[in-house]
Formats: structure tokens, sequence, C-alpha cells
């Protein structure tokens, strides 16, 4: 089983911590000139989200996660699970509903994703930044109304609902930045 | 990649000041200016403190301590040198494996009288960038007590557990006594000290004695002083006897092969040097780029060096 020396911890670094998968989000190296090294640690939970603080005296060994980043496919949903397929081996991986989270709403099928596999389960997917995805349901815009912003909310294909501007109408496509949810623009045919 | 310096041109021009006022503090006092080898065929047996080897076996100096205090023991006069040193494995926001060392040593002088003259000397050097509100000495007992709410002598290890709770720290794996001292120090109380008064902390423990005398009391004549929320300079009063010294390294030795680290051999030119007789005398050493920092409130030591490897 491979180890992470405390000398080796930088952000991105993912181990196990009582049973679960990290990934260091911070690590701080500190030290009295002459006495004991610690690192000063913040880890997300990979399978919760859940960001802690630890202490490590530096030195301590730490179970390395054995995760690996793959390109994969979106297939479909049937609801409980995702479905996603390694493109070489046409293998496909199966996503429980806790560990898509929030990047299920913005798949519909087909799109490019990194899936972090751990011992060969899929725990997270990193979905493309921008994807394109078309008004189901909006209040039509009152022209004119600028006083809160300007915005309204839109009903997605995939049911996720975002702020946008007033002049957007259903059935039309839109552009989203899926990391922090935002409208971009509208895509014309 | 990239080939630029990390330090802006006004950093550079602050740090050739200090280097020039540094040179001129002591030249007005009669200590003269040394030099002393970065290459030693001795390393360190500090526990906490590991030095870099070279391809043909010998090892960058840590501190110029034991060299300094060769001359020291030889020529008996006042000395300084001001010097880049090296450590392996520490790098941080406030540590770099290769940093600017201010050390100096004062015959006859005790701990108390250096202590005043660090004041001193970080006044000279800091004026026209920031001015220190005021000096404040405290011993180590009476800052655990004031900042921590830790009474040193009786504490145990649910005392320190529960310190480190309040203040948000989870630990990994269980600490000793030494280690709970070390991390509370560091991460509880430092950050609490007011950042613009110079505090001088001095009588540490007994077993954080490194190379300091120990007093009646069995505490260990030795300081530090912490401004602008570090440390910033360390200090002895020296310990002059050859066996004790002799004894604290191959303790130093022992609790190495505990932490499952290399025995190191003991510098054995500096042990024949306090048997020659080193003067009674107090030295201190001040991290430079750390005082660079604090003058430019900079978050991170590569904002005042030029460059660095990460």
């Amino acid at each position: 089983m491979a180890n992470y020396n405390s000398n080796e911890f930088r952000a991105g670094l993912k181990l196990i911590l009582d049973g679960d998968p990290y990934n260091i989000v911070e690590n701080e190296f500190v030290k009295p000139g002459k006495g004991q090294a610690f690192n000063r640690v913040k880890l997300r939970n990979l399978k919760t989200g859940r960001v802690v603080d630890r202490t490590f005296k530096s030195g301590e060994s730490v179970e390395a996660a054995d995760v690996m980043d793959t390109d994969m496919q979106y297939l479909y949903s049937d609801g409980e699970e995702w479905h996603f397929m390694e493109p070489q081996s046409f293998e496909q991986f199966a996503m429980s509903k806790e560990a898509i989270g929030d990047a299920a709403q913005w798949l519909k099928g087909q799109e490019d994703c990194v899936v972090t596999l751990l011992d060969g389960i899929p725990l997270s997917v990193a979905v493309p930044n921008f994807v394109e995805l078309q008004v189901t349901q909006t209040d039509p815009g009152l022209r004119g109304d600028t006083a809160q912003g300007g915005t309204k909310p839109a009903t997605l294909e995939t049911g996720a609902v975002v702020k946008v501007p007033l002049f957007v109408e259903e059935n039309e496509v839109l552009r989203i930045d899926t990391r922090n949810g935002e409208y971009v623009s509208r895509v014309k045919d | 990649m990239s080939w630029e310096p990390q330090a802006a041109l006004d950093v550079l021009n602050m740090r050739a000041e200090v280097n020039a006022r540094i040179r001129a503090f002591f030249q007005i006092r009669n200590v003269i200016e040394v030099e002393t080898p970065i290459l030693n065929r001795y390393a360190v047996t500090d526990l906490h403190i590991d030095s870099i080897a070279t391809e043909n076996s010998k090892y960058m100096h840590t501190s110029p301590e034991y060299a300094m205090k060769r001359l020291l023991a030889f020529h008996k006069c006042d000395i300084y040198q001001l010097c880049k040193v090296f450590r392996a494995n520490e790098s941080g926001r406030q540590h770099s494996d290769e940093f600017t060392m201010l050390e100096w040593y004062r015959v006859a002088w005790t701990y108390k009288d250096l202590m005043k003259e660090v004041a001193e000397i970080i006044v000279a050097l800091v004026s026209d960038y920031i001015e220190p509100l005021d000096v404040a000495y405290i011993s180590y007992q009476q800052i655990f007590k004031k900042y921590a709410g830790i009474d040193i002598q009786t504490a145990n290890q649910a005392d320190f557990l529960q310190v480190c709770g309040d203040h948000s720290i989870k630990l990994n794996s269980a600490l000793n006594t030494e280690q709970f001292q070390d991390l509370v120090l560091d991460q509880v109380i430092i950050p609490r000290l007011e950042k613009r008064r110079m505090t001088f902390v001095f009588d540490f423990p007994a077993d954080q004695a490194a190379l300091a005398k120990l007093n009646d009391q069995n505490c260990a004549e030795r300081f530090e002083l912490y401004f602008g929320g570090v440390e910033l300079a360390n200090g002895f009063q020296e310990l002059t006897d050859a066996q004790e010294q002799l004894s604290r390294f191959e303790e130093d030795n022992r609790q190495r092969l505990l932490a499952n680290k290399k025995a190191i051999e003991i510098d054995a030119e500096f042990i024949a040097a306090l048997e020659y007789g080193l003067p009674e005398s107090a030295g201190v050493a001040i991290g430079v780029d750390r005082l660079l920092m604090v003058m430019l409130g900079a978050k991170d030591i590569k904002n005042v060096t030029s460059f660095s490897l990460d």
C-alpha cells in the first residue's frame, strides 16, 4: 500500500483518513526554529464534500488514496445511477446519486467528463466547464423591469434552474458555466 | 517556468539597506565581522534540525554557531556574521531551505544584556519603515499561563488537547509534552501577541536548553524574540562546559534514534574548543528574511528573496 510522507503534501494530493478519501486543499508547514515541525492541512472529503482541518507532525506518513482521473463520456441516468463509459475500452461505470451530487444537473448525455476512480469505483466527476442546454420553462420577461437586477429563473432541460436575463425565452439554448452555475450567453444556431 | 525575480526592486533596496545598517551597527560597537565555512565536516545533532549533505560527504551549515564559538574560544572577542544557512525539508510561508542569518556573540555579557541589544538593533534596522510599539519581557512559564491558560509545570495531555480544541487544531496523532509545547507556542500563543510589540520570551524548560546554560531553578537561560507575529531571534547564555555539551549531543542522538532518524557524528572540533575554554558569553541569531517580511508586511518568505526553487 502506497503512503505519502508529510514532506510530500501539496494541494491536490489525495489521501485516506479514517477510511475516507480526501483531497488536500491547502498545506501549511509550520515549525518553531528549534522545535517540532507540523503540517496544518485543509482537506476535502471526496465522499461528502466537507472540508476539515488536520494537523500532522512533519514526517508522519499517511495512506495514499489509489485514485485515477479518467476521461469518460456520460451516457444516461436511470434516476438511481449515472452511467459513464471509458471510450477506449467501452467499459461502463455507474455512479451513485451521492457521488455525482450537484454535477448531475448539467448532464444530458454524451458530455466528455473526467471521472475520479478510487479502487475502480467512481468517486467524483468533473463535468465540462461550459455546457449548452435548452430552456424548458421561464416566465415571459417584463421589458424595462430591471429593478431586480434584470434576471429571472429559467428551468433547463436537465432540470437545473439558473438565473437568466429577462430577454431569454423558452426553447432557446443557453451556454452555462458549470463552475458557478451562471448564464454566459445565448447560443445561436 | 519563470525566470523573473520574485522580489520587487524596492524589496531588494530594503534588504541592501538592512545589510548596510547591520554592518554600521556593529562597526561602531567594535564587534568584528567574521566568515566561517558553509561546508563542514560535521552535521548538527538537533532532533528537529536536519543538515543538507553534499556529494562529497560534507554538510552545509544550519547556523554558523559551532565555528563561531571556535573563533570565540581562541580569540575571546565580540564577533558577528551575516550569512546564508541551510536546513533540509523546511519549506513554507515562513520557512525556506536556504535563508539569511545574522548571528553574534558578546563576551562577558549575560543573556539579559543581549536581549536589550537585540531590541536596539531591531529598532535601528526597521526605523524609517515601521515603528515598534514597545518591548516586553515574559518568561516561558508566564506566557503559557497568560495566553493559553496552561501551567506548564502541571499540565497534562488533556489540558493541552483542550487548548488545541479551543483553537480548532485537530491532531492526526498523539503528541508528547514537548511537541504540545512547540505547537501551542507556535500556533496559539505567538499569533495572539501584539504584532507591533517586541516580545522576548526567556527561561525555557530544561529539555529545550539546546546550547544554553541552566540556572539554579533548572530553567534554560535561553530567549526568543517574537515580533510582527513571527519568531525572529533565538539566543543563549552560552554553555561553556564541554562535558555537559557532549552529553547533550549524546542525548540528542538518543532522541534521534527514538524518532527513527540517523544518529549524527558529534563535532569533535567544537567539543575540543569548549575544552580549551569558551569565555562566558551570550549569543543570538536573527532571521533576516523574516525581519524583512515584518518590515514589508509580507505573508510569504518568497516575497523577500530574489529567487527560490519552489
